[in-house]
């Protein structure tokens, strides 16, 4: 156990994580270059594309020290989004400790700080390191004293890399066993291991990813989920190197994973204790939480025939994306579909592309929404997760939204801007530290349901994108809350309604009656856009018919192209969805929230 | 029963609206008589009987009758052709004689289109056409006088220069003048044309839609109620009168197309000539394939939406039964609710758009048609 080092890498997004992470890889010798696709660990398409790790994965490696010794590495790879600090946590669990990787141009950003608290809550051993320090714009003095003032180290201690050349890498791995201890724990306790991360194979059913805290677990052991209750056989187990390499048994410190059977992910969660059943232990490993969505919204297929093949397509996914929840509800607009939860917006966002990469399945997301608490006044308590669920006002005794803390992290020329949208978004600011003369952090309390509602693009156009952003959920408060409907030629578009608080329901109004006139195309009438809350409208819009819509001649020579052109006039009319007698295209219900600076 | 037709692909200068097909240059003017010769001889699988014949363009009228002859007389030596054949050709009015307008009753056209567009200099400038208003009215008077049974004029409306009151003088003009046949264009900004130019730069004055719109109606009330039937969009005819060419287009009949760019129809295979006046001499000279399309079902099904929603007759369900059944079960339905909305027309047999909605037919066309993929 003394020549096993287990750690992660903090870092925020592009700041060059993955390719850090790949020359370690190299150097150790774990993966050859030739086999090495452009940053190994990430092996999804839309990871790869949008630049970012959803899921962590982990890898063990082996480093010959200068004092003669071979050392067993386990680099536990984290998610870099808001939206998975969970997974982070219980990541960052599993380790001793931690490469704190900062860009040498870009400096500490928000996400970096709240995964470093995370930690050094779980007393981590920081190795901090300065990365892309080969790049002309790297400012070495300035991020090295952000990073003192940050975790109090000594410049001494800063590792100056390039993921790019090479540069520090060495002194990376070295400095791997000279400073972060050896786990602690004991081979002949009862089994304790930690799941901090699964994942979903269609041939071998989810494989789990622990680090054994206590015991030994031996293949064909019969293993217990705490959490759960439920016990397995530990059909294979192994280390996870480039390919998962079976072995027979792994002791405490180590990393490895477990394959029981289980076709489901959702039976295994992120955080839970593997245990053995004959012999427990006493105790589950402390910071087990069920992961809660906390964004709703409708999917449904654009054409109503696909209802099923669109509920399987969500049970697959839900087999490697446990987070994923869902039940089927239906919409008078778009008729059959399915209620979701996420974790965020950009869990939403990977679900959507996910369906129509992996499943073909092109669908309508409504318009997202929170959880909301509401009581009536016979007391009873509900959970809104749409708007529709709502009672009727007269019933209604009052409405609870929740909040979160916000931290971002910018540059002290957009403190102003910030200032206002967040003020606009109903926002209080608790905190304002100057981390360095050039970086301050801001926290603030808002409403969650104002950062579903474009706040992310928004945050970045208002600061070019000097500003970071992470978040955590706090609590549950009364709000004055009204729900807003939207009405095409009269009828009701529930998919399109929202709950709103009301000091803002005017301008939002107005402002989604002004957007669904750019989204929706004219036709062969008039088109009425109204918002309103129950009776009263709020807001109007029109769409004026189309009037001229052919062209004046077809002649012999015409007809083949007339043709084509009216045939792919009929394509775009397929991705539209007919509501009473209007037809709204699929990107309007998403669209129609981007509402842009005004907003 | 089929049609030729004959594209004259040759006009002295470019009109600003114009996506037909044409070169202003004669150069290759000899060479592509002997080629478009050729080309009627080597016609594959000719048609049993030749019904309409029809020389557009570019601009027909810029031949001689001598070189017109050659073309009719290929046609009368390697196609049977009928009694009544009617024979179409265009002309521009500064071509027009009296001579020529004789020359060309004896050798058997008897339709003449005349491109007029306007009767208002400023139009026909902004239009860049070869000719003033007045010659207009003076080959306008030697067609009518000249014994050609069918005299068509063209107009065209949705111009800066044409105001309401103006527009409603030129149909009053032309009603007086009485020709047996009468198409009324709306300008359409066509690809790679002057005014698709323009307005890419912005710098085209467009009229108003909704002014476009009561012109197309007025030209409707007025042409319709001197006795012209409104047969297509853009085509009005007296009783008996109407093209019988351009019905065959819209009857998806066959026919068969001459010259470049001109295609060709046998009820199966649409297929054409490129449009390029050196590429077709060549592709002539060596005997090269034309492109074509084999007509899918579904093909076929969009083509008889689209085209019976720009005419009179409409749809005929009994015609829709020879479709596959998914097609027609997706017209039942789609008809059914553009029927319940009110924007199609139904009588006996017959689905159709009112002449105040063709107007939109092409917006209609494609919620009706077949999405093959």
């Amino acid at each position: 156990m003394k020549k096993i080092r287990n750690f992660c890498v903090i870092a925020h997004i592009d700041h060059g994580k993955s390719t850090l992470s790949d020359r370690l890889l190299e150097r150790t010798q774990t993966i050859s270059q030739r086999d090495m696709k452009n940053q190994a660990l990430d092996d999804m398409d839309i990871e790869r594309e949008r630049g970012i790790t959803i899921k962590s994965h982990a890898i063990q490696m082996y480093y010959k020290h200068t004092d003669g010794e071979t050392y067993t590495y386990n680099l536990i790879d984290t998610p870099g989004h808001v939206d998975f600090s969970y997974e982070v946590s219980r990541s960052i669990a599993a380790c001793e400790g931690a490469l704190l990787l900062v860009d040498a141009s870009q400096g500490v950003q928000a996400q970096t700080i709240s995964n470093l608290y995370l930690a050094i809550e779980h007393d981590l051993e920081i190795i901090p390191i300065l990365n892309k320090v080969d790049m002309e714009s790297a400012m070495v003095e300035e991020m090295s004293d952000q990073i003192i003032d940050l975790i109090g180290c000594d410049k001494e201690d800063i590792i100056l890399a390039s993921g790019k050349t090479g540069i520090g890498i060495e002194d990376i791995l070295s400095a791997i066993v000279d400073r972060i201890p050896a786990p602690k724990g004991d081979p002949k306790e009862p089994l304790q291991a930690l799941i901090f991360d699964s994942m979903f194979n269609s041939f071998r059913g989810v494989i789990a990813y622990f680090r054994i805290i206590n015991g030994v677990i031996n293949k064909g052991d019969d293993i217990r989920f705490v959490n759960t209750g439920k016990v397995y056989s530990a059909d294979e187990i192994g280390i996870l190197q480039l390919n998962q390499v079976p072995k027979n048994r792994l002791e405490a410190g180590n990393v490895g994973y477990v394959i029981t059977g289980i076709k489901e992910s959702k039976e295994i969660k992120v955080g839970d204790t593997i245990t053995q059943d004959k012999n427990p232990c006493q105790s589950a490993i402390q910071g087990f939480e069920e992961v809660k969505p906390m964004v709703f919204a409708g999917i449904y297929p654009i054409d109503n025939d696909d209802f099923e093949d669109l509920r399987d397509s969500l049970e697959k996914l839900q087999l490697n994306d446990a987070s994923l929840v869902f039940e089927p509800e239906t919409s008078i607009a778009l008729g059959f579909g399915f209620r979701c939860g996420f974790l965020g917006m950009l869990h939403l966002e990977i679900i959507q592309e996910r369906l129509s990469r992996e499943f073909d399945q092109e669908v309508i997301t409504t318009v997202p929404n929170v959880s909301y608490n509401a009581y009536t006044k016979r007391d009873e308590h509900l959970i809104i997760n749409t708007p529709a669920d709502l009672p009727e006002p007269t019933l209604l005794d009052r409405v609870e939204e929740p909040y979160i803390k916000a931290q971002i992290i910018t540059k002290p020329e957009y403190i102003g801007a910030i200032m206002t949208l967040c003020m606009e978004k109903r926002g209080e600011l608790l905190n304002q530290t100057y981390l360095t003369t050039e970086r301050v952090e801001l926290s603030f309390d808002l409403p969650l349901a104002e950062i579903v509602f474009d706040f992310y693009d928004r945050l970045k156009s208002i600061t070019r994108g000097y500003a970071s952003f992470d978040y955590a959920p706090t609590d549950y408060r009364a709000s004055d809350l009204v729900k807003l409907d939207i009405k095409l030629n009269g009828d009701s578009v529930d998919a399109l309604s929202s709950l709103v608080h009301r000091t803002k329901a005017d301008s939002f109004g107005r402002q989604i009656c002004k957007r669904l006139k750019e989204l929706l195309p004219r036709q062969q009438f008039m088109i009425a856009i109204q918002a309103a809350i129950g009776a009263k409208i709020i807001a109007r819009e029109t769409i004026s018919a189309l009037r001229k819509d052919v062209t004046a001649k077809c002649y012999g020579g015409d007809i083949t192209r007339k043709r084509k052109l009216l045939e792919k006039q009929k394509k775009g009319k397929k991705k539209m969805r007919q509501i009473g007698t209007v037809q709204v295209p699929q990107k309007a219900f998403l669209e129609v929230l981007k509402l842009g600076d005004n907003g | 029963m089929a049609g030729i037709y004959i594209h004259v692909p040759f006009c002295r200068q470019a009109c600003h609206y114009c996506s037909f097909h044409f070169s202003t240059s004669l150069r290759l003017k000899e060479e592509m008589m002997s080629a478009m010769l050729i080309e009627m001889q080597q016609v594959e699988n000719k048609p049993s009987m030749i019904d309409t014949i029809y020389f557009g363009g570019g601009t027909p009228s810029i031949l001689s009758i001598e070189e017109i002859k050659l073309l009719m007389d290929q046609i009368y030596r390697h196609y049977e052709v009928s009694g009544d054949v009617e024979v179409t050709l265009e002309a521009n009015p500064e071509d027009l004689s009296e001579d020529y307008v004789k020359g060309l009753r004896d050798l058997g056209v008897n339709r003449l289109s005349i491109g007029i567009q306007s009767f208002l200099e400023d139009d026909l400038q902004y239009m860049n056409r070869a000719h003033s208003a007045e010659q207009s009215l003076q080959a306008i008077e030697y067609a009518l006088s000249g014994g050609i049974r069918d005299v068509s004029l063209d107009l065209m409306f949705g111009l800066i220069g044409s105001d309401q009151s103006a527009w409603r003088a030129s149909l009053e003009q032309i009603i007086d003048l009485s020709p047996t046949h009468i198409s009324c264009y709306n300008l359409t900004v066509e690809e790679q044309t002057a005014f698709a130019h323009w307005r890419e730069k912005g710098q085209l004055q467009e009229v108003d839609e909704n002014i476009q719109y009561e012109q197309y109606l007025m030209t409707h009330e007025l042409l319709s109620s001197a006795g012209y039937d409104h047969y297509e969009i853009s085509n009005y005819a007296k009783p008996g009168h109407r093209s019988r060419h351009n019905q065959s287009y819209w009857n998806s009949q066959p026919y068969i197309g001459i010259g470049p760019s001109a295609h060709s129809f046998n009820g199966e295979r649409r297929s054409w000539n490129v449009a390029n006046n050196a590429k077709y001499l060549k592709q002539i000279k060596e005997g090269q394939e034309r492109e074509s399309e084999l007509l899918s079902p579904s093909d076929r099904y969009n083509e008889y939406i689209m085209l019976g929603l720009r005419t009179a007759k409409g749809i005929a369900k009994s015609q829709i039964d020879e479709f596959p059944k998914k097609m027609r079960e997706s017209f039942d339905a789609v008809s059914a609710r553009l029927l319940g909305q009110g924007v199609l027309k139904s009588s006996g047999d017959t689905i159709y758009l009112s002449p105040e909605q063709w107007y939109i037919s092409d917006a209609i066309s494609a919620e009706l048609f077949w999405d093959a993929d």
